[in-house]
């Protein structure tokens, strides 16, 4: 047990740009418990904790949606933790009625073995139209044809007393394609995170609850050479349960003025990402308001941001558990500098010339 | 309301960036898509020496009003809550 007072510790992974560790299947999962334990505090996002049926409730974690995340750490919105919430679902009326059954019986089953408070349910009459694309660097993104229909569903599901809402849209099917064989096999983008990110987004920036999304896919068949980190993805016929999990107790999301709320981003006292992936808003706030930015370099990418780029000060780290080790010094007012070799000489601040002269 | 990539080569000044990225994203996003452009969502996704930093971002353009203002779609796509209460 960790005598000292928790040091909050933003956690980022960025979605879609191939983060070999947590651009699958909630692989970052196990890094972030080791951030939580290290810091007492840790706030992060659904990519990171997601893992489809597996999941990790901790009161130490604070599950925070992507676009809540940005404005948080921009210090726009601050968290205040609750005790529960009711999850509202909602539905893509373009999801067919077995795999519609499947989400729902999801959704009873978190409800009746977990406790739960889940409901009401919206199926949308019109499908949201989700469609799938790359940017030029490679990392997903994706659209939908009816983001008003989503926005107007998340109107109702809140008018019905939902304080959040998990939502369950219809992705493409493309079972045959090289880049679904290349992620199942531990190379590739997920290429539904982007499609997912824009989701949730969307509906986070419009009502200003929590909202987390799980895609509606038909059942891959069978793969003997699955990675690891993606097999999470194949245990059932939904992705639901973590994010009813983890939207039932995700912090409110207020005005850094309210009484309520009890974490800010003036209370940040660290900030870890991928060492090539610098470039996200919550990041660059955060270290641009001189939080220290641990860069993992072990979490490769496709991308080539690095602080170096940037003109940002890091504190390198080679895997999430020597990150955790440099958190936990922070927490413990150690200076990280002072665990490495070789050790340099004390900074000195120049004297102007004539000024006095009494160190060598 | 749609949503629509958008891809901005930026060579920043001295100083802090996010300052001088917000500001030139909303302004780039205006000029393809028309003033009611707004950032959904945003990352620099490459440095360059001599192009500078490139960042891609998904607008969502048009309006769609505040939570509880009439309905933006027609009759055949509003959402129906169903009677299923999990």
């Amino acid at each position: 047990m960790n005598s000292s007072p928790p040091l909050p510790t933003l956690l980022v992974i960025p979605t879609g740009v191939g983060c070999e560790v947590g651009g699958y299947a909630g692989d970052g999962l196990p890094a972030a418990r080791l951030l939580a334990a290290a810091s007492g505090c840790l706030v992060t996002h659904p990519n990171v904790l997601n893992g489809a049926a597996l999941y990790w409730s901790d009161r130490r974690i604070h599950y925070v949606e992507g676009w809540a995340l940005d404005r948080f750490a921009c210090g726009e919105l601050a968290l205040a933790p609750v005790a529960g919430r009711r999850v509202g679902l909602l539905l893509d009326g373009g999801i067919e009625p077995e795999l519609r059954a499947r989400q729902l019986q999801a959704a009873e089953a978190c409800r009746a073995t977990l406790g739960l408070a889940i409901g009401p349910v919206l199926t949308t009459a019109a499908p949201l139209g989700v469609g799938l694309s790359l940017g030029p660097s490679g990392t997903s993104w994706g659209t939908l044809e009816r983001p008003d229909v989503l926005l107007r569903a998340g109107e109702q599901l809140v008018a019905a007393g939902a304080t959040a809402i998990a939502v369950v849209a219809r992705f493409p099917d493309d079972p045959d394609s090289d880049a679904l064989a290349a992620y199942r096999h531990g190379a590739g983008v997920d290429a539904l995170a982007g499609a997912e990110a824009v989701i949730s987004h969307l509906l986070v920036q419009h009502l200003g609850i929590p909202c987390a999304h799980a895609p509606a896919l038909a059942p891959l068949p069978l793969d003997p050479q699955l990675d690891p980190r993606a097999a999470a993805e194949e245990l059932g016929n939904t992705f639901l349960p973590c994010v009813l999990v983890g939207l039932s107790r995700a912090p409110d999301l207020v005005a850094p003025q309210d009484r309520r709320a009890s974490l800010r981003a003036e209370d940040l006292g660290a900030v870890v990402a991928p060492a090539g992936a610098l470039g996200g808003e919550a990041v660059l706030a955060s270290a641009e308001r001189g939080v220290p930015l641990i860069a993992v370099s072990g979490n490769r990418c496709l991308l080539q941001v690095d602080g170096a780029a940037l003109g940002l000060p890091v504190l390198p780290a080679a895997t999430y558990s020597e990150a955790a080790g440099l958190v936990l010094a922070l927490r413990e007012g150690l200076d990280p500098g002072s665990l490495t070799r070789p050790l340099g000489s004390i900074a000195r601040v120049p004297q102007p010339q004539g000024g006095p002269n009494g160190d060598p | 309301m749609r949503l629509e990539p958008l891809e901005i080569w930026f060579q920043p000044a001295a100083g802090a960036l996010l300052p001088q990225l917000r500001p030139s994203l909303i302004a780039a996003g205006q000029a393809q898509a028309g003033a009611s452009a707004r950032l959904l969502r945003w990352a620099i996704t490459a440095a360059e020496p001599a192009r500078g930093l490139r960042i891609e971002a998904v607008l969502v353009v048009g309006d769609l009003g505040a939570p509880g203002q009439a309905p933006a779609f027609d009759e055949s796509s509003r959402p129906s809550v169903t009677s299923e209460d999990c």
